[in-house]
């Protein structure tokens, strides 16, 4: 019965947009927000909020929507409809690139549908959840019983992105290249063993020459900026390659299922 | 309703949330997460020297401690100070780049380092805020604020120094036109300039009143904004007020500061308009056309346009206006009691504390490199330059003795000494300046904050 008046509600609301200003999402949502303000029921107000989310989610508001979701009653809603508010506001939280919100939401969304299989597997795979996500990959494009590119995307998945370690980095800059090399930066890796040998060359010279002064504070100094920026920059490169990596895996992941999912259709 | 409407509508919810599955699935698919990289500012438009310079710096530094980095300075630096002083700008800058050289550094780190360029350098221009010492007593400087908002340039990020104005009081509520009659304005009321629509067409805004203020009072600024900018309502002051308010929020100040300003003088909205109207056009840096009206002004609230008035002199720099308003201080009035009090030890740190003097930290940096940037405050930035510019001298020193003063290895070094040490000096002097300059906003600062936030508990 519950369900019956809240469709219904969210019904009126509709017809508000279609026989008023269509497209006018703006417009519409502070009417929604009219109706929660004006003391509606519980379901009402729920059925506002929701259309009112959807507003949002159509202006690509996506913040606001999942902010518009949070404050739906949850306890006034059936089971099934809560499953679908979470999945909206899981769903708003991953369009509007808040990975780690999104993911925390996962455990409480049911994977009932090919759509929420599909929603887990990216947000976790953004979230560089890489195992949890390869299962819900796995189970979304196997969702009618085939799957005949499953090898495909297992394949995808062996070569996720490894999360660096920012003290495994620093402990080996103190080689100057490996630092590097743990990131991946090989040419960078060279220029900076180059300038640490040149720093340390000069240093040298300049105390086998004699020339104390000029060694001690022109090589030293030199050697300083080389050895300390080389661990500066591989902190930075691990906290680049931590931030772009799931990205980049993202993106590959999401092109391999639009191809995978457009094939089924 | 009746029952056939609702069935049809349903029916329509059910095409809508079908269309709706699939347009998920494609949005999952194709939303475009680019802005979320890690990106490293290394700007396509530059020389190859620059860009080789840039990488090899990245090696030394491990990221840019400023924005523009040092590798990309002395080409802006030259256009704008002249050959001269964009080299000794630079070399200044050299020297300040550093882990030392920032260490005492207020100023918020940007992605890519502190956003500063050449204009740093200018003497009319302070954008090296955030060193002042804490004993000022005021409160922190942003950028944007100060001598940088000036009439007809509204900086957004003043604009995002406003606070928010708080919950209007039910008393206030209750000096509310009623809806029910009509507003004092007529509808032949002309719209203000930006005013979206004012069409007679016949609604009176007051039966929206509570609902635009519920919107504004839960964050929903730009619902309120929606729904008073419909072109529905009939054109009254309950309209304009409501407008400028729902700007003033989302600190849009200046067409705030329009719709304010149309609030006539019978008006139940007529004292917080002016009020807060003084104080938007204070913070867009117009401190002179507030004047007439605040002078104009003989209703309850005289302390508070005193306030307001000392407030615009100090920014204006008028001595005798701000003593003529601070007659009117009465200091006992919970609400303005603070800002009499901040005002005038402005007033006093402004006009009766001798300022620090650039020459002295210039001639202070001849003689100790850095000596005149820590006399400025900035106590880094002078230890840094007295490392580079002491090492450079000794090295020089040393070839001098043992390879002669025309040998290669001593003139090397020694032009770089060279350039290092007058750049010390003209940094030394531009510190000062820039103190003197960042001491002025902050002031400015504190004045804008006491004749904004006490509105909001007046008006309470």
């Amino acid at each position: 019965m519950l369900r019956i008046r809240l469709f219904c509600t969210i019904s009126i609301f509709l017809s508000v947009l279609y026989s008023s200003r269509a497209q006018d999402w703006e417009g519409l949502a502070v009417e929604y927000e009219r109706a929660v303000y004006s003391g509606a029921s519980l379901e009402e107000t729920n059925a506002a909020l929701l259309g009112k989310a959807g507003c949002y989610k159509a202006l690509g508001r996506y913040s606001e929507a999942s902010s518009t979701l949070a404050r739906v009653r949850m306890f006034a809603l059936t089971a099934e409809e809560r499953q679908n508010v979470l999945f909206e506001q899981e769903l708003c939280w991953f369009l509007g690139g808040d990975f780690g919100q999104a993911a925390s939401l996962v455990e409480e969304v049911d994977a009932i549908s090919q759509d929420a299989l599909l929603l887990h597997a990216l947000v976790l795979a953004y979230a560089g959840r890489y195992d949890e996500s390869e299962i819900y990959a796995a189970r979304c494009i196997s969702w009618d019983g085939t799957c005949g590119r499953l090898g495909e995307l297992l394949k995808l998945y062996e070569g996720h992105p490894r999360v660096r370690k920012e003290g495994t980095a620093l402990a080996l800059s103190f080689v100057p290249p490996l630092g590097h090399f743990y990131n991946e930066a090989w040419g960078e890796g060279l220029l900076s063993m180059g300038l640490n040998g040149a720093a340390a060359g000069f240093l040298v010279a300049n105390l086998l020459g004699g020339y104390w002064v000029t060694g001690l504070l022109g090589g030293a100094v030199a050697l300083n900026y080389t050895f300390m920026g080389n661990q500066e920059r591989n902190a930075f490169l691990v906290h680049k390659n931590n931030g772009n990596g799931p990205l980049e895996f993202g993106e590959r992941l999401r092109a391999l299922l639009a191809d995978i999912l457009s094939d089924e259709l | 309703m009746k029952r056939p409407v609702l069935i049809a509508a349903s029916l329509l919810l059910l095409a809508a949330v079908s269309l709706r599955a699939q347009e998920n699935r494609s949005l999952m698919l194709r939303q475009d997460f680019s802005k979320l990289r890690v990106e490293e500012h290394f700007p396509d438009s530059i020389s190859a020297a620059e860009r080789i310079a840039g990488t090899i710096g990245r090696q030394l530094t491990g990221h840019n401690f400023y924005n523009p980095p040092t590798y990309l300075f002395l080409r802006p630096a030259v256009r704008q100070l002249g050959f001269a002083g964009g080299l000794l700008a630079t070399s200044d800058r050299v020297m300040r780049a550093s882990k030392i050289g920032t260490a005492d550094n207020k100023v918020p780190r940007g992605p890519f380092g502190i956003e500063e360029g050449p204009e740093a350098y200018l003497p009319t221009v302070a954008s090296r805020f955030g060193s002042l010492g804490s004993g000022t007593g005021l409160p922190p400087v942003r950028k944007g604020q100060g001598r940088q908002s000036r009439p007809g340039t509204p900086d957004p990020s003043t604009q995002g120094q406003l606070t928010n104005p708080g919950t209007p009081d039910p008393s206030t509520q209750g000096q509310l036109t009623n809806p029910e009659t009509p507003d004092t304005s007529t509808q032949s009321q002309p719209s203000n300039p930006g005013t979206p629509e004012s069409a007679a067409c016949g609604k009176p805004v007051g039966d929206d009143y509570d609902f635009a203020i519920y919107l504004i009072d839960n964050d929903l600024k730009l619902d309120a904004l929606q729904l008073v900018s419909r072109s529905c309502y009939r054109q009254s002051d309950t309209l304009d007020f409501l407008r400028g308010w729902a700007h003033y929020n989302l600190k849009q100040l200046e067409t705030a500061n329009s719709y304010l300003l149309a609030v006539p003088q019978q008006s139940a909205f007529y004292e917080k308009s002016l009020f807060y109207s003084t104080a938007v056009s204070a913070h867009l840096g117009d401190y002179s056309s507030p004047l007439g009206r605040l002078q104009e002004y003989n209703g309850p609230y005289t302390e508070l346009r005193d306030v307001q008035l000392a407030g615009l002199a100090l920014l204006r720099g008028e001595k005798g206006a701000f003593k003529a308003a601070s007659e009117g201080f009465g200091y006992s009035d919970f609400a303005l009691e603070s800002a009499e009090r901040t005002l005038c030890d402005i007033y006093n740190e402004r006009y009766e504390k001798r300022a620090k003097s650039p020459l002295l930290a210039a001639a202070a940096s001849a003689v100790i490199p850095g000596a005149g940037k820590i006399y400025a405050g900035k106590i880094g930035e002078g230890v840094s330059a007295f490392l580079i510019t002491g090492a450079l001298g000794a090295i020089t020193a040393e070839h001098w003795v043992k390879d002669g003063a025309s040998n290669w290895k001593t003139i090397i070094p020694g032009l770089l000494t060279t350039v290092f040490y007058i750049g010390n000096i003209y940094g030394g002097y531009m510190s000062v300046s820039i103190y003197n300059s960042n001491l002025k906003n902050a002031q400015d600062t504190a004045v804008l904050y006491n004749i904004h936030i006490p509105l909001r508990t007046v008006f309470k």
